[in-house]
């Protein structure tokens, strides 16, 4: 079973949604009368990948629902390399940019922009992290060093 | 009438006639689609007055399916996607030395096909306007929420990759201030974001990067090289070849109005349909080369009729519900908040004037464009054989200059980047963009009215006659998303 180039894309959006509506009740204090309409619509969408996710690990990386097809070989070398790519970017980003960002977030108190990018990496980290139980496969594996 | 009278003033004229050879060379160019033009356009309307500006977008929009054809014929290469129906028997007779004579018919068939829209149009939207006097708060929620859920499928993709395009786009749409409260949303201390993210970074960056790259992978200009002369008499020859046939015209603009009105955006299907309603062959059937020659003229006519005149129909449920009726009425609609008009029924209560005006440059439009290219097919056709090299870095420096023009800000030009590559996973996947920008165009309008309809009448909205259709057509579209889904799924090993 292959982590697919869709899955990463579609995984990726459904963590930048969440970590989005998480940052903005988080850090900026926004309720439920600021935010209720995007975490709801966040929280749907977020079911349909899960849906879509599951029907892609299903059929092993294949197309169950019509739409794009298969790709070529070529293309889907491309997908791995860049499969690998994003893992490697989540690792560097968990043990060595999450710390440093975390410490710049520290000395500017409130620097929105900081705690996002600290989220989202720690998001995407952990979603690598789901991805690689729901698949059955170790990070190193995902990342294709094994 | 003032509507009629406004697209006749020397403003929108000018507008109309600016837009019209835009759009036939965007309509020539294979990979620059019409969502691509209007993308490219939009940063051009900044400052115009509403009705000039739209009309110039509308204009550009109206005449890319006529450039489109000459490509498809003389090439077997469609300009835009909807002229891939034209190409089976309109490049059959360029083969064959009648070029000029599909072109004639091709040009013609379009240009009549959009005034027809045209008077279907203004024949349906005073009949809209007597409905919207009943429709309030709810039904704008609903009938904006309708809008997204027909669009959430094209025909041949995926009703659920179509809906999480859909929310993605609502939620995009949900950043900067929030219209009720006016408290920022998701602007992570970017200035630039308070105001939400802007339109023509978003376009640009999901339909003419995409493009852009295509047309850079592809790299080289096309093989094939149209006669150097075409001959007129030929054109005039299939100009009286529509006119000779004034029923399969008019029976391919039905076709392509009809499919127009439906809310959701697969329009592009409309010249297919027709086509193989009205022009359709059994395989292996033999003909004498004249019989041949007259059935390929039917199959260049049943198409480009009906690609023109689903224009007029998009435009009904688009300008009367803030429904778009195609993929490019997403992007025309995006377009009204940058003259402060607010998509939705409102539009036609409060602009019925610019509505009416939009109907009439619809026609002159189509009436110019099919004029300018019947003359000039031949050398506007030189412009294909620019290299990539050039048209690349050409559009491109033309798409930053829009997205810059905007607000001048790099965030926006970040903003762009990022969607490139987001619309390039898009087109990959298969996720719909046009399911994207509609969601991001109508995210403040069902935000506010949900709020104001909760506020006023709580969850015994559904209750109010109008709604509980609507409803109940939210309902039923749904479902058959979800058997369609369950379906596939079971068939599949």
């Amino acid at each position: 079973m292959k982590l697919t180039g869709e899955s990463l894309f579609i995984g990726a959006i459904g963590v930048a949604a969440a970590a989005a509506v998480v940052i903005d009740a988080a850090a900026f204090g926004h309720g439920v009368r600021v935010l209720a309409f995007p975490a709801a619509i966040a929280t749907a969408m977020i079911a349909m990948i899960v849906l879509r996710l599951s029907g892609i690990i299903r059929t092993g990386g294949g197309d169950a629902t019509g739409g794009a097809g298969h790709a070529d070989s070529a293309s889907r070398d491309a997908m791995g390399w860049l499969a690998a790519a994003f893992g490697a970017v989540a690792v560097v980003g968990a043990t060595i940019a999450l710390p440093a960002i975390a410490l710049l977030y520290a000395r500017n108190k409130g620097a929105g922009w900081a705690a996002s990018m600290a989220l989202s990496i720690a998001m995407f980290t952990l979603v690598y992290g789901v991805f690689g139980l729901l698949l059955g496969k170790s990070m190193p594996s995902l990342l294709g060093l094994v | 009438m003032s509507g009629a009278a406004d697209a006749f003033n020397a403003q929108v004229l000018l507008a109309i006639l600016a837009g019209v050879p835009v759009g036939l060379i965007g309509g020539l160019l294979p990979g620059v689609t019409g969502i691509t033009t209007l993308a490219l356009l939009i940063p051009f309307t900044f400052g115009m007055d509403p009705l000039p500006g739209l009309a110039f977008l509308l204009s550009a929009h109206a005449v890319i399916y006529t450039g489109g054809s000459v490509t498809a014929i003389l090439f077997g290469i469609p300009g835009a996607p909807a002229n891939a129906a034209t190409v089976t028997d309109g490049h059959a007779l360029a083969r064959a030395g009648y070029a000029g004579r599909a072109i004639g018919a091709a040009v013609t068939a379009s240009s009549l096909g959009g005034l027809f829209g045209f008077a279907v149009l203004i024949a349906m939207l005073p009949l809209v306007r007597a409905i919207l006097t009943y429709v309030g708060s709810p039904e704008i929620f609903l009938m904006a929420l309708l809008g997204l859920v027909f669009a959430a499928k094209i025909a041949g993709a995926s009703p659920l990759k179509g809906l999480i395009a859909a929310t993605l786009g609502l939620l995009l749409g949900a950043v900067g201030y929030q219209s009720s409260t006016a408290i920022p949303r998701f602007w992570f201390g970017v200035d630039t974001l308070l105001d939400g993210v802007g339109l023509v970074p978003l376009v640009t960056g999901l339909f003419a990067g995409p493009a852009l790259l295509a047309m850079a992978s592809r790299n080289s200009q096309l093989s094939g090289r149209p006669p150097k002369q075409i001959d007129f008499g030929q054109v005039i020859h299939g100009v009286l070849d529509v006119i000779k046939r004034p029923m399969l015209t008019i029976r391919a603009a039905m076709v392509g109005s009809g499919v127009g009105i439906v809310p959701g955006i697969g329009g592009d299907v409309a010249p297919f349909m027709a086509y193989a309603w009205l022009a359709g062959r059994q395989e292996g059937t033999s003909a004498s080369e004249g019989e041949d020659t007259e059935q390929r003229i039917v199959g260049v006519i049943a198409p480009e009729s009906s690609n023109n005149a689903k224009e007029g129909g998009a435009l009904i449920p688009t300008l009367g519900f803030g429904v778009p009726g195609s993929a490019a009425m997403s992007v025309l609609l995006g377009s009204f908040a940058i003259f402060g008009l607010e998509p939705g029924p409102h539009f036609l209560i409060d602009h019925a004037n610019i509505a009416i005006g939009l109907a009439f440059a619809l026609a002159l439009a189509n009436t110019i464009g099919g004029a300018l290219l019947l003359l000039l097919a031949v050398p506007l056709t030189r412009l294909i054989y620019l290299p990539m090299h050039i048209l690349v870095p050409a559009i491109l420096a033309f798409a930053t200059l829009g997205v810059m023009s905007l607000r001048g800000s790099l965030v926006d030009l970040v903003v762009a980047g990022a969607f490139t590559v987001v619309g390039q996973c898009m087109v990959r996947y298969g996720y719909s963009r046009p399911a994207f920008i509609l969601g991001f165009v109508l995210s403040p309008l069902i935000e506010t009215y949900f709020q104001i309809t909760m506020g006023t009448l709580g969850p015994a909205f559904v209750l109010r006659p109008i709604s509980f259709v609507l409803c109940v057509l939210i309902l039923w579209r749904l479902a058959g998303y979800l058997w369609w889904h369950l379906d596939r799924t079971e068939r599949t090993p």
